[in-house]
């Protein structure tokens, strides 16, 4: 299956949240990075077909996502980055009435429902009202949903908001597990949860496709730019504002800092091996409040 | 698994529908039967292999099936007359009733090697392997029936 | 060989090709058979499972709603000021409150968006229920109609006119308001416009004018084809704009 983004655009009143992306996606996780406010979600809905692009086009195997209606919809998981469930429902209810609208048989989707709250560990929060549940379960309870349908396309939008660590393993290693025979789209901009699972990284910026490619192959590009510093305590803070920090650790006599910097930042700066982390603020420093 | 299934199904529709039309004599039932056999087939697919061939086996179910469906409408085999009167002009009728009727004076299990010799254009062996006995026992009561037959069209 | 000349007899035999749907069916079953994930709803069966997911409170709201309008009626026989008849007309709109409140609890965001990329996408949700609230509503209206035409209340056509009319009225408000706002505001907009139109039928109530007499019946055959006409209008607009895909959605979401 080859699912196409083909100069995607998105223009709202007076911005423009996606702009002229292309992209072309087979079996696999992608993981779309970028700040809030990148495109991310107004990308994933035109890709879902809940919002009309005001330019290009998604196409599966070649044929306009809109244009196919029903079909593509049967071929789609969708959790949103606000997850929305009926009142008054019940986990399992939940579970059959979004089996209904996606328009499996009764039968079928209890039994469904069963394997996918097996799968993502809800099976004792079946019968409790979701209002009643934890974010953390919600989440899951999301993900199960969108996998009633066995879709092939599955859209993941800021999955892991709001969970904890165990959490958010236990979801990257159910995502791996079924990434052999879907397109699997995931949109985060923690960089921890797409790091290790995803067959690409697409990172956005202001609406725009940056870069696409396996981490691996992104990563040369801050080669040489990644450092490690300490820095004695007392000039900590104009360092810190003067440097794009990945991250640090004060020991009490000084700070260790991981530091992205074209130049060496500091006399006695080591060179590291970069990981996406760093390739993430490399890009968005600026958004992120550094530099 | 499914591509396989399907060439199984294409291929072989057309003859086990015209098996089942020539014992039941019904084109609906005929198509419903046929789509039984296909049905258990699917669920036991392995044991062909008793048979020999696919094909053979497909037939096995079809013959079981014919005769729970005696079973259930407990008429005598080859009784409807409508689907005769329904189609063609009077000298086809008249030529498919004679048959027919030839047909009936068989015993079961002689017209039932007829239609898997004459009709679906089966080898003795496979016959054999359908009918659970040896060739030359095939072979023998073939050509009784054959001339019983005959007599009867004679 | 003797064996080809009875073949040859044989083959008078024939026998009537099968048809091409006989092959399809049969491998849509073995299709089924082998995949049952891949089965789906047709769209009738659709329509009927979602019966079952309507809540109950809903039910039960619009049975107490009805059975309040058949007091009404019965509480005006003894009576025979017009209050009864005013508080009838009211509760007509409360019992289509209870089916837009329905309504409201699928269009919240985060749901609505689920909705919209699945199968039978939002409109074909909504439509069921549109479709069925609409049905069971107008048989209450008709039957309390009839009935308190039968128990001598008034005119059958005119009890009919007197809950149609307000009910139709308050229809069009509330698809108006859900057509356009978030599932909080939906609610209060429903509830400030049944207040509306209560205060509206109080005022002309006490304003001395004979609303529930029968000259006044072309009025109320006005509003309440006025009213069927809002109630479609918005239903169309409410639907097209469930129709997700084809359509702008604006729900905020952040970008």
């Amino acid at each position: 299956m080859r699912l196409t983004l083909e100069h995607l655009s998105k223009r709202f009143k007076h911005k423009i949240a996606v702009d002229r992306v292309n992209a072309e996606l087979t079996e696999g996780i992608y993981g779309f990075l970028g700040a809030n406010g990148a495109g991310k979600t107004t990308l994933m809905q035109m890709v879902c077909g809940i919002l009309a692009p005001t330019a290009g086009e998604v196409k599966v195997d070649g044929k306009n996502n809109v244009a196919m209606g029903e079909e593509f919809r049967d071929l789609l998981g969708y959790l949103p980055q606000e997850f929305g469930y009926t009142p008054g429902f019940t986990a399992q209810e939940f579970m059959e009435y979004i089996a209904s609208v996606k328009g499996l048989k009764p039968a079928f989707a209890r039994q469904k429902t069963r394997e996918l709250f097996a799968l993502v560990n809800l099976e004792e929060e079946a019968g409790r009202k979701i209002r009643t549940l934890s974010g953390g379960m919600k989440r899951r309870l999301g993900i199960a949903q969108a996998l009633l349908n066995d879709p092939k396309i599955l859209i993941l939008d800021e999955p892991t908001a709001g969970l904890d660590p165990k959490e958010r393993a236990y979801f990257r290693n159910i995502l791996s597990e079924m990434a052999k025979n879907k397109i699997i789209l995931i949109s985060t901009h923690i960089v921890s949860d797409i790091e290790y699972i995803s067959d690409q990284v697409l990172i956005m910026k202001k609406g725009r496709l940056l870069r696409q490619g396996p981490a691996e192959s992104l990563l040369p590009e801050v080669e040489g730019m990644v450092w490690s510093c300490r820095i004695p305590v007392r000039e900590w803070p104009v360092f810190e504002r003067g440097h794009n920090v990945v991250n640090s650790h004060n020991t009490g006599e000084a700070v260790e800092a991981r530091v992205i910097s074209p130049v060496r930042p500091c006399s006695q700066a080591e060179p590291c091996v970069p990981v996406l982390e760093d390739l993430y603020l490399y890009y968005f420093a600026d958004e992120e409040g550094k530099k | 698994m499914k591509k396989e299934m399907e060439e199984i199904i294409r291929e072989n529709y057309g003859d086990i529908y015209k098996y089942c039309f020539r014992h039941l004599n019904r084109k609906g039932e005929a198509e419903d039967m046929t789509q039984e056999v296909f049905l258990r087939f699917l669920t036991h697919r392995e044991q062909y292999r008793e048979y020999g061939k696919i094909k053979n086996y497909l037939y096995v179910i079809a013959g079981n099936a014919v005769k729970d469906y005696w079973k259930k409408h407990r008429e005598q085999p080859g009784r409807a007359e409508e689907e005769d009167e329904k189609s063609g002009d009077m000298d086809e009728v008249l030529e498919r009733v004679r048959v027919r009727a030839a047909l009936d004076a068989l015993e079961e299990q002689e017209r039932e090697m007829i239609i898997l010799r004459y009709y679906q254009e089966l080898r003795i062996r496979d016959i054999g392997r359908i009918m659970d006995m040896p060739p030359s026992t095939v072979r023998l009561r073939l050509k009784k029936a054959e001339s019983k037959l005959r007599e009867q069209l004679a | 060989m003797r064996q080809r000349k009875l073949k040859k007899e044989l083959a008078g035999y024939t026998v009537p090709d099968f048809g091409p749907e006989g092959l399809e069916n049969t491998l849509e079953a073995v299709q089924n058979v082998l995949h049952p994930e891949r089965e789906r709803m047709a769209k009738g069966q659709f329509f009927l499972d979602q019966l079952r997911f309507i809540r109950m409170g809903t039910w039960a709201r619009k049975a107490g709603v009805a059975f309040l309008m058949i007091w009404c009626l019965f509480f005006g026989r003894t009576r025979t000021e017009g209050t009864a008849l005013t508080l009838f007309s009211m509760t007509a709109i409360f019992l289509c409150l209870s089916g837009a409140w329905e309504l409201g609890g699928l269009l919240r965001p985060g749901l609505l968006e689920l909705q919209m990329t699945a199968r039978n996408s939002l409109d074909r949700i909504l439509l069921a229920r549109l479709v069925l609230f609409g049905v069971f509503d107008g048989m209450v209206l008709v039957g309390i109609a009839l009935a308190g035409s039968a128990f001598g209340c008034g005119k059958s056509w005119q009890l009919l006119l007197y809950s149609a009319a307000p009910y139709l009225a308050a229809a069009g408000g509330f698809l108006t308001i859900l057509n356009r706002g978030r599932e909080e505001n939906a609610f209060l907009g429903c509830a400030a416009w049944s207040c509306f139109l209560c205060g509206a039928l109080y005022c002309l109530t006490i304003s001395g004018w004979k609303l529930y007499a029968e000259s006044a019946g072309p009025v109320w055959l006005g509003a309440g084809l006025a009213g069927v006409a809002a109630t479609v209008w918005k239903s169309a607009e409410l639907l097209k704009k469930a129709g997700g895909n084809r359509n702008e959605i604006n729900i905020g979401a952040s970008v």
